[in-house]
């Protein structure tokens, strides 16, 4: 267990963890507060730095579009020599906030290796190489898994693979912890066989289980759905009472996360949650998108619905599922070292002015509301209150 | 400091939801070779728990009982004893914690415990669970207590808990208005929705993290949430009750019937818990304290149900008074 004085000194000032010399101070909105203002003074990161990030030489399978991008900025940011292996179909682009001499210096200083990694003739081309560590960011199922770490038996320090959470099992009882039960019958049963195969092969694997991911990037429609509608003025459409907490995580703090296993030899052989401190309510999803965007959160119109009642056919009407989905992020505070940089609104805000914005700009959004269209007819046209019950 | 061969003195409240605190606390700092005095509010009583304090006295701790409020000067009704630890499981206010704290001041006493409430806390609503950097009621009388105690240059820290139950509780309205209905068959009305989280804390572990705190100087000044690491929603408790009591717990939640607290208008404490979310978060306290709850609470509603059946409750009636008019204003 890391110590304590580790963890003090890694909260720092105003932080949740060690906070009673702000205990006193009156509240205030939270762009403007000390609180918010000591945090940035102490970006960009608020972990334990070792003395030295011992470096390491770093094969990432994906790194491409969301998650794995920020993490191989993050890996390079501390002096770790990355390859990066994905199909190349996406085309480099900086990440916000890299700034163009720091995008030539990624290109420049990365290795590529192009190849589909369900293909093991392509994935044979990185089993040559020395590496140090491997960040698994794309695998699905446990074939792909298995392929990939079969080709570098006791030759890695960290095999780190991207779970979910979404592999827990629905629970009256929250937050989800690691080591709780999890679905055989789930979506991401692929994950979970992976992490068993590591386990049953005694990997230095470390698996890492977020929530929902957002920031700028996010090509999953999670918290541009939101912004979406309130850019119209349009009512966002809920399913169920809104009550439903779920967790959401930064893609920054989760590319932290993935970078702090490095060095960390008690994380081998665990599981981590992801996410950031504090769960959000469906509802409070669409007022601190509202509180993001600069509108009023009072002013959002909900319009809640129970979605056994309707048919939307194929399409997807909200990104959430109506249940409590959120973690504890304990056991990586602890033995990581780690701490979230944000909140839900400064994340949040950061995803509306570093990409939806220009998505806006640009005419890249979809805006199809067919989905709301028909739970706002139906809502017309049945005055009775709606429940999940 | 080490517990061992230091003196605590435990100032205990009449009772109500932190009633067995200072039992446990007692029980617990005797068996880490604390001497331990236990100043009691009021007039001895055989109201549970103080009918258990029997235990207490055969592990020879000193019970004093006294009108706390009525004393100036504390040193009096203790007898001139010295004391290194103080856990407050009294004070409401900046009156009342006042004699306190000077008498500790005076004392010398090295660190200040205090059981604080997590119901200071004002969520917006939103985000949960609830963590220390939350708002809180500025007209909180045990707010007034954490900061009369900084003032005061007090070497505190403070504990904010939220709804806890025990071997030895008086008041068992928490999880009593659900055993009543799960086992007697009735309507179970529950606000707005099933979903609604909160949370049950086993009152030994709210002591032991009082008890975690000690000889931490980092402690000291901060306030820690106290309460148990798994929030449950109502349906929940519902089919953990019925788990329990030996009914199929999704037949029983055809039983709950959700209202609109608003239109129900119902009187004060008619449902035990909060219309909506309120759960605290209590990692602050596992991170930097070491602390961890022993209890769940699906293990110990087996003797929670026990106590209920040998009180006569599976046999008595039950006050539905309230339940009609929530039934009547179903959602």
């Amino acid at each position: 267990m890391k110590s304590v004085a580790a963890l003090w000194s890694m909260a720092l000032c105003g932080h949740w963890l060690c906070g009673s010399s702000l205990a006193f101070l009156p509240p205030s909105p939270l762009s403007s507060s000390p609180l918010h203002r000591l945090r940035a003074k102490h970006r960009p990161s608020a972990t334990l730095r070792m003395a030295a990030d011992q470096p390491m030489k770093v094969l990432l399978i994906g790194g491409s579009r969301f998650s794995g991008l920020y993490l191989w900025r993050e890996l390079l940011d501390r002096g770790h020599d990355v390859t990066v292996f994905n199909r190349g179909k996406t085309a480099l682009r900086p990440i916000p906030g890299e700034s163009a001499s720091e995008f030539e210096r990624r290109k420049s200083s990365t290795k590529f290796v192009t190849g589909d990694r369900k293909n093991l003739a392509d994935l044979r081309q990185v089993a040559s190489m020395q590496f140090d560590a491997i960040f698994d960011m794309n695998g699905r199922e446990v074939d792909e898994t298995k392929m990939l770490v079969d080709l570098f038996p006791n030759r890695l320090k960290h095999y780190v693979y991207m779970s979910s959470a979404g592999v827990y099992l629905k629970s009256d009882e929250m937050p989800h912890r690691e080591g709780d039960a999890v679905d055989p019958k789930c979506r991401h049963k692929g994950k979970l066989d992976s992490e068993e195969y590591l386990r049953s092969i005694n990997a230095p694997w470390t698996s890492i289980r977020p929530t929902y991911i957002y920031g700028p990037l996010n090509y999953n429609p999670v918290e541009e759905y939101f912004f979406e509608r309130l850019a119209q003025n349009r009512p966002v459409c809920i399913p169920g009472h809104g009550q439903h907490l779920t967790g959401l995580g930064h893609v920054r703090d989760l590319a932290r996360q993935f970078a702090n296993v490095l060095g960390r030899p008690h994380a081998v052989g665990k599981t981590y949650n992801a996410g950031g401190l504090e769960a959000v309510t469906f509802d409070g999803v669409a007022r601190l998108c509202a509180a993001a965007m600069g509108k009023d959160p009072s002013r959002v119109e909900l319009v809640h619905y129970n979605p056994k009642d309707l048919d939307f056919g194929k399409k997807k009407a909200f990104p959430f599922r109506p249940q409590h989905f959120f973690t504890s992020i304990e056991n990586a505070i602890r033995d990581l070292d780690w701490l979230p940089d944000y909140d839900n609104l400064e994340g949040l805000r950061d995803s509306y002015q570093n990409d939806f914005v220009i998505k806006q700009r640009e005419g890249k959004l979809k805006n199809d509301f067919e989905t709301d269209d028909i739970v706002l007819a139906a809502a017309k046209r049945d005055t009775r209150v709606p429940t999940l019950a | 400091m080490k517990l061992a061969g230091s003196s605590a003195l435990i100032v205990q409240n009449k009772g109500g939801g932190h009633g067995e605190l200072g039992f446990h606390l007692a029980k617990q700092l005797r068996a880490a070779g604390c001497t331990v005095t236990l100043l009691n509010d009021g007039q001895p009583t055989a109201k549970p728990p103080f009918d258990h304090y029997n235990e207490l006295e055969q592990e020879y701790v000193d019970i004093v009982w006294t009108d706390v409020k009525a004393q100036r000067d504390l040193s009096s009704v203790l007898k001139g004893k010295t004391f290194d630890l103080v856990f407050d499981n009294w004070s409401k206010d900046e009156g009342t914690v006042r004699p306190i704290a000077e008498f500790a001041k005076k004392n010398n006493v090295k660190h200040y415990m205090y059981v604080s409430s997590g119901g200071m806390y004002q969520p917006t609503g939103d985000e949960f669970p609830i963590l220390e950097k939350t708002k809180v009621k500025d007209d909180s009388g045990q707010r007034q207590v954490e900061k009369t105690l900084e003032a005061m240059k007090v070497p505190w820290t403070s504990f904010r808990p939220q709804y806890i139950y025990g071997p030895y509780t008086n008041k068992r309205d928490y999880l009593d208005f659900f055993f009543d209905r799960v086992t007697h068959g009735l309507p179970i009305p529950i606000p707005y929705e099933g979903a609604t989280l909160t949370t049950l804390t086993n009152a030994e572990d709210v002591a032991s993290m009082l008890i975690s705190a000690v000889g931490k100087q980092y402690a000291i000044g901060e306030v820690f949430n106290c309460a148990s690491d798994r929030y449950i929603s109502y349906e929940g408790i519902v089919r953990m009750v019925a788990k329990t009591v030996g009914k199929d717990p999704s037949e029983a939640v055809k039983s709950i019937v959700y209202y609109d607290p608003k239109r129900a208008a119902l009187p004060k404490g008619a449902f035990p818990f909060r219309n909506t979310h309120f759960c605290v978060n209590p990692e602050k306290a596992k991170l930097l304290l070491d602390w961890r709850p022993q209890h769940r609470l699906e293990d110990d509603l087996k003797w929670y149900f026990a106590a209920y059946r040998s009180l006569g409750k599976l046999a008595g009636q039950v006050d539905t008074s309230a339940d009609a008019k929530a039934i009547a204003a179903r959602a």
